[in-house]
């Protein structure tokens, strides 16, 4: 994998903790998309293997990206998808509007 | 009245009233022409509008069907249909891109696509294996989310024609 790759994956996973940018649900299990710029990014896992891929607005694939390649990848990816499925089910939201409930019963 | 005098003066300044005269009928001439092109570049751009709210109806149109086909679920019309909403919003992005679409319709068209691309993906693999219960029901969502935008993106243009009538 290249410098740039890896540094894609480390901006994506900044941003999406930073929720700069939005994630969503898509219809298979375990995915979920986000758009930035002209291109869509899909975060998936399949077992334990982490994958990112970019689609230009055409929907064809521009790069792929596998948590097998190295160790430290396979970290960022499964970290990216973390952050992915929180945002996308907007995990943070619904724990502090809980939380809020919570604090209000007597 | 005694009209010699006006008479005289006119006989007299004949080419400056004529060039004054030319001078007015010029500007008038001006004015209308620059009137005339601006209501042809409204007309223009009107038209062009209209045409881009035609085709994001027509991928609307599609979302829609491709909702009815997956509630049949008739997975290989599905598939059709997810990929000619793709097809749509793909050529929308091209053809109208930047100059005519902002940057959120650009991501809702975007987003649209991917939905459907999802859906395609799992209505290709449900031609040899059903799809569970479980994923029927996201294929619905996915559905119902790249309808909505679409949607929202025909009305939103929709909107701007009728505030500009």
């Amino acid at each position: 994998m290249s410098g740039k790759e890896a540094a894609l994956v480390g901006q994506l996973l900044e941003k999406t903790v930073m929720k700069a940018i939005p994630w969503e649900a898509t219809a298979q299990f375990d995915h979920f998309g986000a758009t930035v710029s002209n291109v869509t990014f899909t975060i998936s896992r399949y077992d334990e293997t982490y994958t990112l891929e970019m689609r230009d607005s055409q929907y064809r694939e521009m790069l792929r990206i596998n948590s097998e390649a190295s160790r430290e990848l396979r970290s960022n990816l499964a970290q990216l998808y973390d952050a992915a499925r929180d945002s996308a089910l907007r995990v943070d939201e619904t724990i502090d509007s809980i939380l809020d409930d919570l604090r209000k019963v007597s | 009245m005694d009209w010699g005098p006006s008479w005289q003066a006119l006989h007299n300044n004949w080419g400056n009233i004529a060039s004054v005269a030319g001078l007015v009928v010029s500007a008038f001439t001006l004015w209308f022409a620059k009137k005339a092109r601006i209501a042809a570049e409204d007309a223009k751009a009107a038209a062009r509008r209209q045409s881009l709210i035609d085709e994001l109806q027509d991928a609307q149109k599609k979302a829609e069907d491709l909702g009815a086909y997956l509630h049949q679920q008739k997975w290989e019309i599905v598939h059709l249909r997810s990929q000619e909403v793709i097809t749509s919003c793909s050529q929308i992005l091209l053809r109208w891109g930047a100059e005519s679409l902002s940057t959120a319709s650009h991501k809702n068209l975007l987003r649209a696509g991917q939905q459907s691309g999802s859906i395609a993906q799992i209505a290709i693999r449900a031609l040899r294996t059903p799809p569970s219960n479980r994923e029927f029901e996201d294929m619905c969502l996915a559905q119902q989310k790249a309808l909505k935008l679409l949607s929202f993106e025909a009305a939103s243009f929709a909107g701007i024609i009728e505030k500009a009538r």
